[in-house]
């Protein structure tokens, strides 16, 4: 049985290479932690401290090449790579993007947009019912930072997300900031995403710190970079808040990933989830509803 | 409306440095398609260039960082990756950076790369344990010339023809020294690594020679052999005790 985090609130920390060693050496006071299984593949000696690692917390598995959304096809090789760590750490929760980051063979080392319509929904949910059945659990699936939409489109993303659900039994990660950032870059309701997703489904929440660029141009007005660089931004933690009303308390994942700080800094985030959790518990969570 | 494969080519020749002409036909909403599209095609741009400036640091010592920003640049067009372990991207690089006019004024260059990348490799390692001498005693001694010999993951072995590994301990160093003098010399390097250290050995080319061929899968005979046939004063009795007391042997194979 995997290891999972010991109330359903607790926040988790990203933990990324730089920050291993002291993780395995000193075992700070993180609730759980994500791993993304590209960065040990490769690496025997990071590998052998996540090993040990593992025995110590619960550990989430987020990977970021697995590509579902690729025309082409998923990466068997890769995902049978990352199903080997699996079986190894045997996490309580494995999820990956909606997008798409491989095209003829090559790996484009981002995660790419998708169009929403029913080429790309029956093409995804081949692909995730594929990675469910190699992993042998459900998949969460997590919705991008966006800064395009596509004229093709003929679904809004969680309609899209709550269709896929319904076809393969995939679960989702719902990514509060990403929801910020897309909503401000394309122009949605942030809150109103929220609400449109299928609560039942989610299983993990994400907070990630994001910057903001003045765009070029007349009229212009900015863009939010998802770069996991900073500390969350408040329009973030109040969408949790709102999260947390709609789906329940979920595990939380605080990220970071880039101009990465001290451990103590993102553990300092992770217990600030946990009080706005707390909080949102204490209210009795009123808006609390499924489906 | 194109299919999704010819919305992901449009996007992904877009993304590579392409015509986005396409591409941004296919965008629609309250944005301007081209500033949001660049988004994109400056993150893959500066991860991959980011990734190969960290993998090569010797050769950005050496050629500055304006220098070295371009060359990865370039790399990352010609040579794009094909898995998603990012941390496998760029072995190219060396043979790349040899096609260049900055390796035409310093040919050290493409060897010194070479150390980078397997200094990356072997720093990531793990050691196995090592295997006694004493255990050949158990194998029938008419048959060892026979024997295979798996040595430690993080072993790595290569060749210069200038002393590139002076390069890395001076690039490693503290203090730069007074006077350094580089001039072409032929080097036989062995490093090894595990667990974020690693050490660089120059050898013999006897040695070399008979490292190299054990690690490529040869006889301990057939490494002999090679070892004797480039340097004939070659002991290798001596060789295979010196490999078992660095403690470079993990596991014999006897073939049948």
């Amino acid at each position: 049985m995997p290891k999972t985090p010991r109330t359903a609130i607790a926040a988790g920390v990203g933990l990324r290479l730089q920050h291993l060693a002291e993780v395995a050496a000193t075992r700070p006071p993180a609730a759980w932690l994500e791993i993304h299984p590209e960065n040990f593949l490769a690496n025997a000696h990071a590998a052998e401290l996540l090993d040990d690692i593992a025995t110590h917390y619960p550990v989430s598995v987020h990977s970021v090449g697995v590509s579902i959304g690729s025309a082409d096809g998923v990466d068997r090789r890769h995902l049978a790579r990352v199903r080997e760590l699996i079986e190894r750490l045997d996490p309580f929760l494995v999820s990956g993007h909606l997008a798409w980051s491989t095209h003829e063979g090559e790996y484009l080392n981002d995660l790419l947009p998708l169009p929403y319509d029913a080429e790309s929904l029956a093409t995804l949910a081949r692909h995730v019912d594929e990675v469910q059945q190699a992993l042998g659990r459900p998949y969460h699936v997590e919705n991008p930072a966006s800064y395009v939409g596509f004229g093709a489109s003929t679904m809004t993303e969680p309609q899209f997300l709550s269709e896929l659900v319904a076809r393969t039994g995939c679960r989702l990660l719902c990514d509060v900031s990403n929801i910020h950032v897309s909503g401000q870059n394309l122009g949605y309701d942030a809150y109103g995403y929220v609400d449109e997703l299928p609560a039942e489904a989610i299983g993990e929440l994400h907070l990630g710190g994001f910057v903001i660029e003045e765009e070029a141009g007349e009229g212009a007005g900015q863009v939010l970079i998802d770069t996991h660089s900073r500390p969350i931004d408040d329009h973030a933690w109040d969408l949790y808040a709102h999260a947390l009303r709609r789906f329940g308390p979920r595990p939380t994942l605080v990220e970071w990933d880039n101009e990465l700080p001290a451990l103590d800094t993102i553990l300092v985030e992770a217990a600030r989830a946990d009080a706005v959790a707390a909080a949102v518990l204490a209210e009795g969570m009123p808006n609390a509803r499924a489906g | 409306m194109p299919a999704l494969a010819e919305t992901q080519a449009h996007l992904h020749r877009a993304i590579g440095g392409g015509d986005p002409g396409t591409a941004l036909a296919l965008l629609a909403g309250r944005f301007d398609p081209a500033q949001r599209l660049a988004i994109y095609r400056h993150h893959h741009r500066q991860s991959l260039t980011r990734h190969i400036l960290g993998r090569f640091p010797t050769i950005q010592w050496l050629l500055g960082s304006e220098r070295m920003q371009l060359l990865a640049r370039d790399f990352t067009v010609a040579h794009r990756p094909t898995a998603p372990c990012i941390a496998e991207y760029g072995g190219a690089f060396p043979g790349f950076l040899g096609e260049t006019d900055d390796a035409t004024r310093h040919p050290y260059l493409p060897a010194t790369a070479a150390i980078d990348w397997a200094l990356g490799e072997v720093a990531v390692a793990i050691d196995h344990s090592p295997l006694a001498i004493a255990k050949l005693r158990a194998r029938p001694q008419e048959r060892l010339p026979d024997l295979r010999l798996q040595l430690q993951p993080g072993m790595r072995l290569l060749s210069a023809a200038w002393p590139v590994d002076d390069l890395v301990r001076l690039r490693l160093g503290k203090a730069p020294p007074e006077r350094f003098v580089f001039d072409r010399q032929a080097v036989h390097l062995q490093l090894l690594g595990a667990r974020g250290a690693f050490t660089i050995q120059r050898l013999d080319r006897g040695s070399f020679a008979f490292r190299e061929a054990l690690a490529g899968g040869a006889s301990i005979g057939g490494a002999a052999v090679d070892a004797v046939a480039a340097d004939p004063s070659f002991d290798a009795g001596a060789a295979l005790a010196a490999l078992f007391a660095a403690g470079l042997v993990t596991a014999t194979t006897m073939p049948r």
